[in-house]
């Protein structure tokens, strides 16, 4: 954390004095493609005597579960390339369905569903095209730390089960799917530029590492970012155009 | 400085929801009445018998009702019933030692188990013993789908890991199937406990009725005694056809919860190793019963079905089965 703050901290101010520009900014994310994954073909929770099978580690729209973001953005253009810091804050829910056994032919599915509140610090650098454009495109990349806090576990199956937490824990996946501890993201992305107005990106995140040491869970996000750039420098506004 | 107490704040307000990092769901049962066991006094024109009676508390893992009164009690039988006692007292804890768990895969459980609390009860109950028991787990039925008969067993061996045998016990549920195998079940049970040393129990959870094994309940018994093995059933139906699994618990010591449905099976899981590890409190009744077609001879089996009355939740606990061999 203390890590992370200092790089963006030397990013800015070496940016500020080396860059050709600095731009601040607010963004707003919406992550509607997600695939949460778990290693494995059964999960056996700490908080209960359950025993669920992995049936769905697929990439899904919507029912995987929902990002929404909101930042600001610190970025420092250096000829074609840019450097980021976006701190932010997120909504993040997963939905992971899991199945437990009734009989010979027929099975429970149960949703997991976790919300998160989390706090992101991205720091990602850009390499941009066509930058002699008013409209221009760039790739970049970079990593996050994301400070999450579970704010609710909940579970459902698809009849609206009301007594359905007392046969399964709500809390069941815990360790598995998330924990309260600090984690690492790694990102890319393309963006598309307008000048130095307002950038609108799509991004791919991968958490990099698992919550939990027994069950090795992957998560993988696509979201669509538009970031707007605020004109406080609007009187010495140049955008840069390649010689 | 205020930056910094903000997400803090929020975080501690956050983490209070968090349940605690230890202890698990707890599954919510229905009160249960258990019968542990039962003994002939004497005999004359009457038949006096004593008989104990747990009753289990359904939100609970380790508390019992003690609160019945002598009318809450009724006896159903071929006779008349007179309760001339009822008293609480604590028997000594039952040392589990070595146990082989054998589960009924016969038929269906649509209707006596249809969310399989089973597996994760027995899951439950192995976690409980611990890693100072070591324990065997089996099923049984035949014409099944199980791959041996008259029952088959998830390891080779003893063993104190319940996390070992969780996959053979969570696969059960999709092997159900065929016809019961109780009595030739319980033999092959009773014949592995044979090996091991110290207490030895059976736990048989069963909810059909045996119908074509080779062995009879008396073969159970004479075999359970001899090997000194204790037989605890529990049985979730109705009361009709379970008189020999009365007599087969009360023959070898053992416990027998008659379950009318999943809630109480719940329970009596629930409390099973508080069961097994701590003095029970219990409802000590001596009863007389006139028979209605006279006086009993020596040595004659008798079943007498008790319904006790719940008078705080004005309902009856589930049926208790009792067997006693008349002195």
């Amino acid at each position: 954390m203390k890590r992370a703050a200092t790089i963006a901290f030397l990013l800015c101010v070496c940016g500020i004095s080396l860059g050709q520009n600095f731009n601040v900014g607010i963004t707003f994310q919406y992550h509607i493609l997600k695939q949460v994954s778990v290693e494995g073909n059964t999960i056996f929770p700490t908080s209960s005597y359950n025993y669920y099978n992995i049936i769905d580690n697929n990439w899904k729209f919507f029912s995987a579960g929902q990002s929404i973001v909101i930042g600001v953005v610190g970025q420092l253009d250096y000829k074609r390339l840019y450097f980021a810091f976006e701190p932010s804050f997120e909504l993040n829910t997963y939905d992971y369905v899991v199945s437990y056994s009734l009989s010979s032919n027929s099975a429970e599915k149960i949703s997991f569903k976790t919300t998160m509140m989390q706090y992101d610090f991205p720091v990602y650098a850009g390499y941009q095209f066509g930058s002699s454009n008013l409209l221009r495109y760039s790739l970049f990349g970079g990593i996050s730390v994301v400070v999450p806090f579970v704010i609710n576990s909940a579970l459902y199956n698809v009849n609206t089960d009301t007594k359905l937490t007392d046969r399964y824990g709500a809390y069941d996946m815990r360790d598995v799917l998330y924990t309260n501890e600090v984690y690492w993201n790694g990102l890319v992305g393309i963006g598309f530029h307008y000048a130095s107005l307002f950038k609108v990106d799509i991004r791919y995140t991968r958490r990099l590492g698992s919550p939990g040491d027994v069950y090795k869970a992957t998560f993988n996000t696509v979201g669509v970012g538009l970031t707007y750039y605020l004109p406080i420098r609007i009187l010495k506004q140049k955008i840069y155009y390649e010689n | 400085m205020k930056i910094r107490i903000i997400p803090l704040l929020l975080s501690l307000l956050v983490s209070c929801n968090l349940p605690p990092e230890s202890g698990r769901i707890f599954f919510y049962g229905n009160d249960t009445a258990v019968e542990i066991g039962s003994k002939g006094i004497s005999l004359g024109a009457d038949f006096v018998f004593e008989a104990d009676v747990i009753v289990l508390a359904g939100n609970s893992r380790d508390i019992v009702y003690t609160y019945a009164e002598q009318q809450d009690l009724l006896f159903t039988g071929d006779g008349q019933y007179v309760v001339n006692n009822l008293s609480v007292v604590e028997l000594s804890p039952r040392t589990v030692g070595s146990t082989v768990i054998l589960v009924d895969q016969s038929g269906s459980y649509d209707s006596a188990d249809a969310m399989n609390y089973r597996s994760k009860l027995i899951n439950q109950f192995t976690h409980d013993l611990g890693n100072a028991t070591n324990f065997l787990l089996g099923a049984f039925s035949s014409q099944g789908n199980l791959n041996l008969e008259p029952a088959e067993y998830g390891t080779t061996e003893f063993t104190s890991d319940s996390d070992a045998v969780m996959p053979y016990l969570f696969e059960l549920p999709s092997r159900v199937g065929g016809i019961s195998t109780l009595y030739d079940a319980m033999i092959s049970g009773i014949d592995r406990l044979r090996s091991v040393s110290g207490s030895r129990t059976l736990l048989v959870l069963a909810h059909d009725l045996d119908s074509v094994s080779i062995a009879s309940e008396n073969d159970v018994i004479a075999a359970a005694v001899l090997n000194q093995v204790r037989v605890d059933i529990i049985y979730v139906g109705n009361t009709k056809g379970t008189n020999p699994l009365a007599k087969i618990s009360q023959q070898t010591g053992g416990l027998f919860s008659l379950c009318s449905s999943d809630r109480e099976m719940i329970t009596t899981f629930n409390h099973l190793n508080v069961l097994y590890e701590q003095p029970m409190v219990t409802l000590h009744m001596q009863v007389k019963f006139t028979p209605a077609s006279g006086p009993l001879g020596s040595g004659v089996d008798t079943f007498h079905l008790l319904t006790l009355h719940d008078p705080i939740a004005d309902t009856d606990f589930n049926p208790v089965m009792i067997f006693v061999k008349t002195p």
